[in-house]
């Protein structure tokens, strides 16, 4: 099986940033190695489910 | 030189030596701090021993049942817990230098449910940091191993109630599962253990890793104790704002002896395609279907959505819920985490809120579509984990990223688990395979469950441990 396409690295370190860790470079390397892997599943799940695949939906939106 | 201390009984058997008289719960708390000190040396497997607690436990259970007040099969049984359980006035420390020296001021519900049975609380066991962050050897206590051999990792993250259980230095333990903790190291060790249906047992005073995901159980070393220790901890909690108000049903009651009109699907595609299995896990699976079949069981394939869905969803909902429960903490203590579970939850900083959004609403169709799997079968059976248990210094920091576990599907969909040893490798290490029911029908999976344990036999098979 192929490697997954990683993040960038300015990515991963933004997001890094955004979360308020300091992480040592060796750290962000690690994550960044592994961030295809997130990519992978991320993309697995999707972007297209709509509000009505809530698990606690009970309603329609008049505006959906 | 002294003589090891002897072999612990089974919950069932030592309930029947307590009730006629012929080992009290003092001897039997004696036998299992004598087994503690020759054999825990090596194994790791306790963070606290509780001797003088167990003592007064024992103590009071023997006067108790003397005087006719017995509760039932617990009352002197010795016990320890996860140490993510809340346990008033002893120390709990998830395993992590954040709670080195946290001492709660109450019980979790499950502990004083099982304190009520008539339990003997002799320790609190290792896990995973926070249940989530090992096996690693950066963190205040070592790492569980694995008593078939200590070389080896014992599966986690309940890893110390996998390890005490299977070498009998309790005669049962409660764990928590999130994606496997409880099924990874049950099937690893070689005992028992049931991840209940979500919302039947209350989480109030473990330290959550993932609130929609997280589930107490049992682990022990047959079937019937964990059917013995559920009955005791399962049922409606307010505090918990999952637990769900339901009839529990008697579980060993439930315990059968055959699997006549019962229709098995077998989830072969988990470990012949989506994430292949060792050959021997396989045959071992295939050898335990064989003996189902012989029991009664017609049995047919399933089909559930590939795994790779099931681990995405599922890790995606884990990471997110526990970063959101340490963010506050990892800004301030990062370094005082240990590697492993800083470093793997450090990810979710890379997921978004849309993300976690989608994860859930994928949830939701995943469990639709494993019970329509099941529309014409009573259980599932699926293998535990893809082969034996590898050397404790072979686990990767990021192996949950790169490999799917059959177990997390049923985290995802909220179904009961029962997971049984179902044979042993080569070198000696044992193999456990998952018995799923439908959400509520736990008594169901512990019957066929209960039924294959005692039809295949591999009980008679304790570990060797070297004092």
């Amino acid at each position: 099986m192929s490697e997954p396409e990683l993040m960038s690295r300015a990515e991963v370190e933004d997001c890094l940033k955004r979360a308020g860790l300091s992480l040592s470079v060796a750290e962000i390397d690690g994550i960044h190695q592994i961030s295809g892997y997130l990519r992978a599943m991320l993309r697995r799940i999707g972007s297209d489910r709509p509000m009505e695949a809530e698990p606690a939906s009970t309603f329609r939106s008049p505006v959906a | 030189m002294t003589a090891a201390p002897g072999p612990l009984p089974t919950i069932g058997e030592a309930a029947r030596l307590i009730e006629i008289k012929a080992i009290s719960p003092v001897e039997l708390t004696e036998l299992c701090i004598s087994r503690i000190r020759a054999f825990d040396g090596q194994l790791n497997s306790f963070v606290t021993v509780t001797e003088e607690r167990a003592r007064a436990d024992a103590k009071r259970a023997e006067a108790e049942i003397a005087s006719g007040h017995r509760k039932g099969p617990l009352h002197g049984i010795p016990i320890g817990h996860k140490d993510i359980y809340a346990t008033k006035g002893i120390r709990t420390t998830a395993h992590s230098k954040i709670l080195a020296s946290n001492v709660p001021a109450e019980d979790s519900t499950v502990v004083a449910k099982l304190a009520e049975a008539g339990t003997v609380l002799i320790g609190k066991l290792s896990t995973h940091e926070f249940a989530m962050g090992g096996p690693s050897f950066d963190l205040p206590w070592p790492p569980a191993r694995n008593p078939w051999n200590p070389a080896h990792f014992t599966g986690g993250s309940s890893s110390g109630s996998g390890a005490a259980v299977a070498a009998g230095l309790v005669l049962g333990a409660t764990g928590s599962d999130t994606g496997g903790s409880i099924r990874h190291p049950s099937a690893l060790s070689g005992i028992a253990g049931v991840k209940p249906t979500y919302g039947l047992l209350s989480r109030h005073g473990i330290y959550p890793l993932s609130f929609s995901l997280d589930h107490a159980g049992p682990m022990a070393w047959t079937v019937e104790d964990c059917a013995i220790l559920l009955q005791a901890m399962a049922g409606h909690d307010p505090k918990d704002p999952a637990s769900v108000l339901t009839r529990i049903p008697d579980y060993r009651a439930a315990l059968r002896s055959d699997l006549k009109g019962f229709r098995i699907g077998v989830i072969r595609h988990f470990h012949d395609q989506d994430m292949p299995g060792d050959p021997e896990m396989v045959r071992a699976i295939e050898a335990a279907v064989v003996t189902m079949r012989e029991l009664g069981a017609e049995i047919r394939d399933v089909r559930l959505p590939h795994l790779l869905d099931f681990n995405a969803c599922g890790l995606v909902i884990a990471l997110s819920e526990a970063f959101s429960i340490h963010a506050e903490t990892f800004r301030t203590r990062f370094r005082d985490y240990g590697e492993f579970f800083r470093e793997r939850i450090a990810v979710a900083a890379l997921i978004s809120a849309p993300d976690y959004v989608q994860a859930m609403r994928m949830r939701r169709e995943l469990t639709a579509k494993t019970l329509e799997a099941m529309k014409n079968v009573d259980i599932m059976v699926a293998a535990a984990m893809p082969g034996p248990a590898p050397r404790i210094e072979a686990v990767e920091k990021f192996g949950t990223f790169k490999r799917s576990t059959y177990a997390s599907p049923f985290n995802v969909t909220g179904m009961p688990v029962a997971t049984v040893c179902c044979g042993f490798s080569a070198s000696g290490l044992p193999f456990g395979m998952q018995v799923i029911a439908r959400a509520f029908d736990d008594a169901t999976a512990l019957g066929a469950a209960h039924a294959y344990e005692r039809a295949a036999g591999w009980r008679a098979k304790r570990p060797k441990l070297a004092s």
